[in-house]
């Protein structure tokens, strides 16, 4: 859990653990969200809230060049691409604030989830949902679709089990350990052009830097959660989110994984694999056992997006040090 | 001891001839110094349990042998990023299925340029079965399915490897109409028989594969049965990934098979390779 906001998960915690009446997923009205806190006064749960902040800024490439970018920055912090993670426990009442400090219209949306009204600059609104089954979903930027999503306005959106936090789910396989994976990429000439307000033609899209957490490798090696140490006999679960347009095919050296879930429903049977394609706006939750020591890339196996500007390996590509 | 050695060389001025005529260069593996062009590079294959010993013979430190899905450790593992480059692997086949290897040396053009060959594990009997105890098959079948992109090959412009236009779509090296005369991919058999079908992705853009009406079961990925066998009617597989399919051919006639190499973003067809199951 080192991505968490550090802020936003001390102020979850405080909320407290009471027991949640899990009704069914989905979309509320705020109204009636609040209905549902005023009938719990006395006891029924706090939402756990969130605060994000839509803004203009920037992103860096592997090769030094700092782009024109729109991403998702937390109450007071600055943007950062992927967003920031968001948390909840399955069944958990969840805020998402979302003020726009940016010269265009933004919203936020969860797939599969809730999706949120447009929000004019300077405006801000909330959307309010109950944690969904324990899984891994991506929040986005759904105006001038697909754009601002191309531009770096995503976001993983974790739920644990509410009384099992290292299973999947309650009852679900377990784990030591879990590790964020976003995989994204950017055609720099759609960043160059909104940069000016140009207009983009958003059905060529031809990504030339390819990001593993908003990072091309070896940039990437510095983040925990891409570059992973473990010691043989652990298991650890890797949730994938591919926030990008395109494909992002998935090849763990080393290792077969257990692919235990897709955008937070569990599998049927679990596929073991060592190479599976995340498609984009969809998430893989897998488990993979350290059975041997060594150091093993996990990398994008199509192999454009294994390049940052077309140099390899300055793009997608993790790795597995394990003692 | 190694239970199986193989020892494979690299031929860097070799081309392969497409079906318009024009010859796309290839890096193709070869089995023996001098051998006539063959590509993609000779099957490899092992027994369950087997240890195996694969030498590169003229190597001059540039490139590697990665054995995709064999899971060597990471002396033998072929990443100059964690480990300098060797000429000797030895690694442990203890799983039954398809594999494949491939240079992982500057990668996104090596295996462009076609430094690639398919590798199978056997059952511990080397029997005609897809693993130790699983479905007994008449004959298998290797379909490497990739694609080239021919300004690729060109130093003037020096290409951008992010930016990939395929020209030519193909399974087993061969493109267009080809692999429907090519013995080693037109599927010919019986009815009543039981093929083995082994695919490997080694091209970089989504495809999906569909055999024009034989049923099938895809019983195994990436070196591993599936928990349950799955009937799709187009098998769609990303770059990397390998399945295996039971072919139950039952009526008489030539069907055609396709692969559709699919655009990255749009998803619309780029290309197409055919070839033809025939069923006697």
């Amino acid at each position: 859990m080192r991505r968490i906001d550090r802020r936003a998960f001390l102020k979850a915690c405080a909320v407290g653990s009471g027991a949640v009446a899990v009704t069914a997923s989905g979309l509320l009205t705020l109204e009636s969200f609040r209905a549902e806190g005023a009938r719990r006064v006395g006891g029924g749960p706090m939402p756990r809230s969130y605060s994000l902040r839509a803004r203009e800024g920037s992103i860096s490439t592997v090769d030094g060049k700092t782009l024109y970018a729109r991403g998702f920055a937390d109450e007071v912090g600055a943007m950062s691409i992927p967003g920031p993670a968001l948390w909840a426990r399955e069944g958990e009442w969840v805020t998402i604030t979302l003020t726009n400090d940016a010269p265009e219209e933004h919203g936020i949306a969860i797939e599969g989830v809730a999706v949120g009204p447009p929000v004019r600059p300077g405006g801000s609104a909330e959307i309010a949902f109950q944690a969904p089954h324990p899984g891994t979903y991506i929040y986005h930027d759904p105006a001038e679709s697909p754009l601002n999503r191309a531009l770096g306005m995503y976001g993983a959106f974790v739920v644990v089990p509410l009384d099992t936090p290292n299973r999947v789910w309650s009852g679900g396989p377990a784990f030591a350990r879990q590790y964020l994976q976003v995989v994204s990429e950017l055609d720099e000439s759609w960043n160059a052009a909104a940069s000016l307000k140009a207009p983009i033609d958003t059905g060529t899209y031809r990504p030339n830097y390819f990001f593993l957490n908003g990072r091309g490798f070896p940039d990437s090696d510095v983040d925990p959660n891409a570059h992973i140490r473990g010691s043989v006999g652990e298991t650890i679960l890797i949730r994938w989110v591919n926030a990008g347009l395109v494909p992002h095919s998935l090849h763990t050296h080393g290792y077969h994984f257990l692919v235990v879930q897709q955008d937070g429903r569990p599998e049927a049977g679990f596929r073991e694999k060592d190479n599976i394609p995340v498609y984009p706006g969809r998430t893989m939750d897998v488990i993979l056992d350290f059975d041997q020591a060594g150091l093993y890339p996990m990398h994008d196996h199509i192999l454009m997006a294994n390049t940052g500007n077309g140099v390899y390996p300055k793009g997608i590509m993790g790795m597995f040090e394990v003692v | 001891m190694a239970d199986r050695t193989y020892v494979l060389w690299l031929r860097k001025s070799a081309s392969v001839r497409m079906h318009d005529g024009v010859n796309v260069d290839v890096w193709p593996f070869s089995d023996s110094k001098g051998q006539a062009t063959l590509f993609p590079g000779p099957l490899l294959a092992s027994n369950e349990g087997q240890t195996v010993q694969v030498t590169f013979k003229n190597n001059m430190n540039e490139h590697t042998f990665h054995f995709h899905g064999i899971d060597a450790d990471t002396p033998n593992d072929g990443v100059p990023e964690t480990w300098p480059v060797v000429d000797t692997y030895t690694f442990l086949t203890d799983h039954a299925g398809t594999y494949w290897y491939h240079c992982h040396a500057n990668t996104v053009l090596h295996q462009q340029m076609g430094m690639y060959g398919p590798y199978v594990v056997l059952p511990a009997d080397g029997s005609n079965r897809a693993w130790s105890g699983g479905p007994a098959f008449t004959k298998p079948y290797v379909w490497m399915l990739s694609e080239f992109d021919s300004s690729w090959r060109l130093s003037n412009p020096k290409p951008n490897y992010a930016y990939f236009n395929p020209d030519y779509f193909l399974i087993n090296g061969k493109d267009g109409f080809d692999p429907i005369v090519a013995a080693d991919t037109a599927i010919a058999c019986t009815a009543g028989d039981t093929i083995l079908l082994r695919l490997i992705h080694a091209g970089y853009l989504v495809a999906q594969v569909s055999l024009g009406g034989p049923p099938f079961s895809v019983i195994a990925s990436d070196g591993r049965p599936l928990p349950s066998p799955q009937a799709p009617p187009i098998l769609e597989m990303a770059s990397g990934e390998r399945y295996d399919l039971l072919i139950f051919p039952d009526v008489p006639g030539t069907y055609e098979a396709r692969v559709d190499y699919l655009d990255w973003y749009t998803r619309k067809v780029r290309g197409t390779a055919r070839t033809t199951i025939t069923v006697l």
